[in-house]
């Protein structure tokens, strides 16, 4: 349902926000920070801001209420740290119970599995939506499953609109329907491409359903504008689409905000960590555990400082069990050379996240490849020093301010960490200029950078 | 004037054709006898079901398949063309019944050099009479099979080589004239004889679709202009599109698509060039498989642009000759109109080199409103019918009357 306005409006996808039931992941938390801005901050620029979220089912897109965006946004910017929503007991079980099974499925069943939890999710939260009216007539026009592509497409949008999505598209945007309503609208848009890592790297991620190459080159065809999240991502992301034969619209690069809300007082021992505390400091790695990120790595430079006699700090792994890791996990296991050193914690609170960061000697981050690399900053946000991968656009995530090695050059990670751990008082050093000197980028600038963009997508500007 | 007496002999059978080859070899039977002539048609095959089931003529003979594997002591795969000469030649019970079947002829007019030591046989046996030879090169055989050896990996093909490049070279030195598909083909072949080279180019049979076939594809295409590929299973086919096209299909908009006709279709999707970037060209292709005449003459009348993605091969291309016939738009590479050039500057055809500038093309030719009408264009189109590429030819054996042989 199209309402005439005396100016183009500017709609945000917000689908990945409207289905997010967790705290947010990096993802998520650009379009909840540009979100948040818009309706917080953007003032008289948001009068002409309106929300949508896309029907996969029908082929459709359909207005959201600003008041449906904003409770979405307000338990992270209301809740203290230790505040998270919660599944109700049963659904936390079943999740943990898939979670576990993902390392022992066939690697090609697991994204079929999560996004079907998701599309599931997302419809009960349409029906749920359209219970409440907060979606407008216009997604009730269309009925029916299967390929859209050749149907007239429903949405709200009016000729010469914006549009800007910045979530997760592949899940849940039919790009057929996007480009169609696009051609037959004028519609400026304004996309998003986190990485290319799925195309350069497929070994080392687990595929969406549908490919990534078609999702990136559809993506490409439906844009006026693709924001970028690093200078590398924009390389790769370019280089890619030329590569295929796809078109190249416009690419701009944006700095991903990293400050973090510090809490009150020391935060909370984790008690995986204090059941293994022996005094020894210890080195943090907050991340999923999945082959892309490395942790092999690090358990072999472990096992090699512990060969040459050393004691080594403490290793303590951050985050969930992901893909293509079970050879590393059984080593982590069963390794006796490892078993008093490397400590894996899941699960933690804010407030441990908190109080790991505040204690930790220095954080490392050996990822293969990353499209930015918001841990990286994250650390130097909470002064910490990072040892990191000269992998992408790691370096030009941290800068000057973090040292950067060969992925695989493990030679050079057990001298470098052997070379810390017995001074820790150039560490200290690092730490305490990273404290006083780092000026983490700020979500409000990232948002005004994307905004500013969606403001100036044009059609046409592209390269064929 | 007496009437001309021929023998047409063939390497698939005339009757009911399908691919390219076997409908070049019926429209040259068809030619002959809109002369007037005396036609009688025999053709000697491997007996793939292909062929066999789609039918064949009074005195087609089917080889077993397991007797074509080797040529002179010399075993591959890929050249039961090339091990049927020798096979049909030293079978006393087949040549005599090639012999009962064709009487006297004045001409033997032999498509494709596989069956010259048959040829040899009946000349040495004298009971057809003393004829002319007119040999009917489709392509420059020897390079081509070089190409699909080295495509399929087939070792120690030397020798094979060889084999075929001599056997087209006697062809041309024992025949009194010889027919090529292109002026490129036959350049090369005046080399090798003294014998008159006619061009004679592959054509087209006009055709007409029903408006009811024409609906049925329209609901199952849906709005949105496409592009038509036709072509058969034919090697130099599959790598022709998948190297045209660049690594991928990602130059056609979400919302285009080329149709593959033909059995084509089943060997680019199994490609590792398709597959390696599958769900995205999946989404740009629409398989059609292999199509009746009536199908394939609705999706010719609907297609908004048609592709000619050729990047090797010899000969001239049916499909080249029936897409330039529509009027609509053509995209094709260089080696796709080999025995079309005249036509370059048609309104709508572009010729564009294999690689990304061919996708974009493609792309570009199906936003764009057809190519308007144009009585010159039109005028020149007609001159792509079967009756006008093959009339060189069939002149030129007319004057062979008064030749001695």
């Amino acid at each position: 349902m199209n309402t005439p306005a005396a100016q183009p409006c500017i709609w945000v996808h917000v689908t990945t926000l409207m289905n997010w039931s967790r705290p947010p992941v990096g993802i998520v938390r650009v379009e909840q920070e540009y979100c948040r801005w818009l309706l917080e901050v953007g003032g008289a620029a948001s009068d002409q801001v309106r929300f949508c979220v896309a029907d996969l089912a029908t082929g459709s897109f359909a207005e959201v209420g600003r008041e449906a965006v904003l409770a979405k946004l307000r338990p992270a910017a209301e809740a203290t740290p230790s505040q998270r929503p919660q599944l109700a007991g049963w659904k936390r079980s079943v999740k943990r119970m898939l979670q576990a099974l993902i390392p022992y499925l066939p690697a090609p069943l697991v994204p079929r599995l999560r996004s079907s939890a998701r599309l599931a999710y997302h419809h009960l939260l349409l029906t749920r939506v359209r219970a409440a009216g907060v979606v407008s007539g216009a997604i009730r026009a269309v009925r029916g499953g299967g390929d859209h592509s050749s149907a007239p497409a429903v949405a709200p949008f009016a000729p010469g609109d914006r549009l800007v999505s910045l979530g997760l598209d592949w899940e849940y945007v039919d790009q057929k329907v996007l480009y169609r309503l696009k051609e037959r609208l004028g519609l400026k848009t304004t996309l998003i491409c986190y990485d290319v890592i799925p195309a350069l790297f497929p070994h080392l991620v687990v595929l969406p359903p549908g490919g990534f190459g078609a999702y990136l080159v559809d993506m490409a065809w439906c844009a006026d504008a693709v924001l970028c999240i690093s200078e590398h991502t924009r390389r790769d992301c370019e280089a890619v689409l030329r590569r295929l034969g796809a078109p190249v619209p416009p690419t701009h690069v944006i700095r991903l905000g990293s400050e973090i809300p510090m809490g009150q007082g020391d935060g909370v021992a984790p008690q995986g960590l204090a059941l293994h505390s022996d005094g020894r400091p210890f080195v943090l790695f907050v991340s999923t555990l999945e082959r892309r990120k490395n942790h092999e790595i690090l358990y072999r430079a472990w096992t090699r400082l512990r060969e040459r006699g050393i004691v080594p700090y403490r290793l303590v792994f951050v985050g969930m069990q992901g893909w293509g890791v079970t050879d590393l996990m059984n080593d982590l296991e069963l390794d006796p050379r490892i078993q008093q050193d490397i400590v894996r914690l899941n699960h933690v609170t804010d407030a441990e996240l908190d109080w790991l960061y505040r204690q930790c000697a220095f954080t490392v981050f050996p990822s293969l490849y990353e499209g930015w690399g918001l841990p990286l900053v994250e650390s130097l946000a909470r002064g910490r020093f990072c040892l990191a991968s000269n992998a992408a656009s790691l370096p030009e995530a941290g800068g000057p301010w973090a040292e950067y090695l060969d992925p695989w050059d493990l030679p050079a990670w057990v001298e470098r960490l052997a070379h810390y751990m017995q001074n820790p008082r150039e560490i200290a050093a690092l730490n305490e200029r990273i404290s006083r000197e780092f000026v983490a980028p700020r979500w409000s600038d990232t948002a005004a950078a994307i905004h500013e963009v969606v403001l100036s997508a044009q059609p046409g500007r592209g390269e064929r | 004037m007496t009437r001309l007496r021929i023998l047409v002999l063939g390497s698939y059978p005339a009757v009911h054709p399908r691919h390219g080859g076997q409908i070049r070899l019926a429209h040259l039977v068809a030619a002959y006898r809109a002369r007037g002539w005396d036609v009688r048609q025999a053709s000697f095959f491997p007996a793939h079901a292909f062929y066999m089931d789609a039918g064949t003529g009074p005195a087609d003979v089917g080889l077993p398949h397991a007797q074509l594997q080797a040529w002179q002591g010399h075993a591959a795969p890929l050249i039961e063309d090339l091990a049927s000469g020798d096979l049909v030649a030293g079978d006393e019970q087949k040549i005599e019944r090639l012999e009962g079947f064709a009487g006297k002829v004045d001409v033997v007019h032999l498509e494709q050099p596989w069956l010259l030591p048959v040829v040899q046989q009946l000349r040495d046996r004298g009971a057809l009479g003393p004829f002319s030879l007119v040999y009917g090169s489709q392509n420059v055989e020897h390079p081509l099979k070089r190409a699909i050896f080295e495509q399929y990996q087939v070792a120690n093909g030397e020798p094979l080589l060889a084999g075929i490049e001599a056997l087209e070279r006697q062809c041309a030195q024992q025949a009194s004239l010889v027919a090529a598909v292109t002026d490129e083909d036959a350049a090369v072949i005046s080399g090798w004889t003294q014998a008159p080279v006619v061009s004679a180019a592959n054509g087209v049979s006009p055709w007409q679709s029903d408006g009811a076939t024409r609906s049925r594809w329209q609901a199952r295409l849906g709005d949105e202009p496409f592009a038509l590929y036709v072509a058969s299973a034919h090697p130099p086919n599959v790598i022709g599109f998948c190297e045209s096209f660049g690594e991928s299909l990602a130059s056609l908009s979400p919302l285009q698509k080329v149709v593959l006709a033909g059995s084509v279709a089943e060997h680019i999707l199994k490609s590792d060039w398709f597959k390696s970037w599958g769900p995205l060209n999946q989404r740009r292709i629409f398989d059609a498989g292999v199509l009746a005449d009536a199908d394939l003459s609705a999706l010719r009348d609907l297609a908004h642009a048609f592709v000619l993605p050729m990047v090797s091969g010899g000969g001239s291309n049916l499909k080249t000759a029936e897409a330039l016939y529509t009027g609509k738009h053509v995209v094709a590479t260089p080696h796709a109109l080999r025995g079309f050039e005249a036509f370059c500057g048609l309104p709508g055809l572009q010729v564009v080199q294999p690689g990304p500038g061919f996708g974009k093309a493609v792309w570009s030719t199906l936003t764009q409103p057809l190519p308007p009408a144009d009585a010159q264009a039109l005028a020149r189109r007609q001159a792509l019918t079967w009756d006008k590429t093959l009339a060189p030819l069939c002149d030129a054996v007319a004057a062979l009357e008064a030749v001695p042989v």
